[in-house]
């Protein structure tokens, strides 16, 4: 494995977020919490551009699947690497961000905030929940005024939009 | 391959420039004029200093083709197929002049040979390999070198000349969203870049080939974008008649991987490349006039300056400087590199197996001989004096002959989907019956080969005394 596919993987453990590639609401969390870390300000170094349900990375599936196609070094680096202090800090807020308001699974709250925080940052779409939503629904989506609003609020208030 | 040298490409609505460009793969490619604005520009012309095939030179001597031959040929075949696709999709004259556009400028952001600097994160050391545990990784998001595409964007929004000749801030955005995958305003638009026929792979595919002269990559790419179709719905993929060349596009990457790509040889001064790139910025990047950080590779493509010498010529400087370096392992890579003495391949591991074997997974050569290195190379290095960081431990990626055989299983069909999903090549049959996904037919080779992968496992030594790699070569057989 080389450095990104370790810090992906660390990553995701110290999120407590199992690497289940077997289904696709695990493979759209993985995609998606990695997605907040990064814009969390984690160096794990994969490039999202924007599919169907919200940002995604060709590449860290393609290296998730090539992990779980290699037991051995996955041990290897779950039983014999850690993150520095500071990257740790970092991903137990994005694990408090996660948390999601009551009545949305955490797949789709994570798809949400990783959506609403690609949309302002890559300059999609202006600050504006109204204009967020509407994008959204062009792809499919039918998250609230409300949710939307939820996620813009809580990206704000852990420093990833400002 | 069936080539045409007098075909023109793009110009039939191309009333306002008469400029074009031969190419050996598309025959005569003809921008529009405010495309040459664009080519015409400094940092366009840049691509012409940046070999697409990296160190590939150093084993196939006429491989010096460059990223601008490649951004042509994209930009013809994207051409192409928005002839085809534009009667079949609600695509508006602006967009299919974006689309373009972002085909001729999608390896704008490119770093000095290729892959191989953008990388350089990514690469373990040995020592990193071997050090006791538990090894810590540091993940600072400054110190990462960004992605090219995210440096294209900074340069086509950023540097005036190209700005400017795009149309303004507004369009170079737009451009930029376009090649990074950002653009969220059309589902159709994201449906269309990430359709089943890869533009960029059916570009380079037969020009490296054509380059290295090896056989292996020769698509027959004409066959192919005259059997290009899209159904009603708007899916793009081709006439059931060129199935077998489209199979023979998807081992066509597999070949010249595993001869061209992954080249013993080629590979090994990639790698002692990277490895020398990351020590020198590690010890003392300004001494080697490396960039630091990923904020400095930014600030390098926001400057006028800055940018035009960010060329391959830019890393030769680095691996000259790097041969007066008072660090011996650092010393011993830029001797390999400037004086061309390839790293001496001491071991290959190869496995091909079921992606969803667990046992295979567990139990292949390539483990055994990863296992093998962690346990014995230090007392290896110990034994024949010489330092663990001479020696390169080599991964390249995991090879597979189509998407679904790395990311996609079958029984995910009926759910949602995702980009790889999109990607799969798919015929379109005459009758208007669902198009058929090519792995997915039992009379295809690919659905016998397509959920296998192909791991690769590689000793390097980097070292001049012959008679040591000998023998090093034969101790490290003896591991079993």
């Amino acid at each position: 494995m080389d450095r990104r596919q370790i810090a992906a993987v660390l990553a995701l453990e110290r999120l407590s977020i199992p690497l289940r590639l077997d289904t696709f609401e695990y493979r759209l969390l993985a995609q998606k919490v990695l997605y907040l870390a990064q814009a969390g300000g984690l160096g794990i170094g994969y490039p999202y551009s924007w599919y169907l349900r919200g940002p995604y990375s060709s590449a860290l599936t393609r290296d998730l699947f090539a992990s779980q196609a290699d037991p051995a070094s996955m041990e290897d680096v779950t039983q014999n690497w850690k993150l520095d202090d500071n990257a740790g800090e970092r991903l137990d807020r994005i694990r408090k961000l996660l948390q999601p308001p009551k009545g949305i699974r955490l797949w789709d709250w994570s798809e949400l905030l990783a959506s609403v925080h690609f949309l302002i940052d890559r300059k999609q779409a202006a600050q504006d929940t109204e204009e967020i939503e509407r994008r959204l629904r062009a792809f499919g989506k039918n998250f609230s005024r409300r949710e939307v609003e939820d996620a813009f609020e809580c990206l704000k208030e852990y420093s990833l939009l400002r | 391959m069936h080539l045409s040298a007098s075909r023109n490409i793009a110009s039939s609505d191309n009333p306002e420039s008469n400029r074009g460009v031969v190419d050996p793969i598309h025959g005569t490619i003809k921008p529009h004029a405010d495309e040459w604005r664009v080519i015409d520009t400094a940092s366009f012309q840049r691509l012409r200093q940046l070999k697409q095939l990296g160190l590939g030179y150093l084993v196939y001597p006429n491989a010096t083709h460059t990223r601008f031959a490649h951004s042509l040929g994209v930009f013809a075949v994207m051409c192409r197929i928005l002839d085809i696709a534009k009667n079949k999709l609600p695509l508006k004259e602006q967009q299919v002049k974006d689309l373009r556009l972002a085909a001729l400028l999608h390896d704008i952001g490119h770093y000095p040979y290729s892959h191989l600097m953008e990388l350089v994160d990514a690469v373990r050391l040995p020592e990193e390999y071997l050090a006791a545990n538990p090894r810590t990784l540091r993940l600072e998001a400054t110190e990462q070198y960004p992605d090219h595409e995210e440096l294209g964007k900074i340069i086509v929004t950023e540097q005036a000349d190209i700005r400017d000749a795009i149309g303004g801030i507004d369009r170079a955005e737009r451009i930029a969203a376009l090649f990074r995958r950002d653009r969220v305003a059309d589902p159709q638009l994201s449906k269309l870049l990430h359709s089943s026929l890869d533009i960029d792979r059916l570009d380079y595919l037969p020009r490296d080939a054509r380059a290295a002269g090896v056989p292996y990559g020769r698509i027959d790419i004409n066959y192919i974008l005259q059997n290009v179709k899209a159904n009603p719905q708007g899916v793009i993929g081709i006439d059931p008649k060129a199935r077998l060349a489209a199979e023979h596009f998807l081992l066509a990457r597999y070949f010249m991987q595993r001869t061209v790509y992954y080249h013993k040889t080629t590979f090994g001064f990639e790698e002692a490349f990277r490895h020398l790139i990351r020590r020198c910025r590690d010890i003392d990047a300004e001494k080697y006039g490396l960039p630091a950080n990923g904020a400095a590779v930014r600030q390098i493509a926001k400057n006028r300056a800055g940018l035009y010498e960010f060329t391959d010529s830019f890393l030769d400087s680095v691996a000259q400087r790097a041969l007066a370096a008072d660090d011996q392992i650092i010393r011993s890579l830029a001797h390999a590199i400037v004086y061309r003495h390839p790293p001496s391949l001491l071991r290959e591991a190869v496995a091909i197996f079921e992606r969803t074997n667990r046992d295979a997974q567990k139990h292949n050569a390539c483990e055994a001989f990863l296992a093998a290195i962690r346990a014995r190379l230090p007392a290896l290095s110990s034994t024949f004096n010489l330092p663990t960081g001479q020696f390169l431990i080599a991964e390249p990626k995991s090879l597979t002959f189509e998407k679904r055989g790395s990311t996609i299983r079958p029984q995910d069909s009926d759910k949602q989907p995702t980009a790889e999903w999109d990607e799969l090549i798919r015929l379109i049959p005459d009758d208007g019956s669902e198009p058929i996904i090519l792995v997915d037919d039992p009379g295809s080779l690919l659905h016998g080969i397509a959920g296998k992968t192909c791991r690769i496992v590689r000793l390097y030594v980097v070292d001049t005394d012959e008679d040591r790699v000998r023998r090093l070569k034969e101790e490290v057989k003896s591991w079993g």
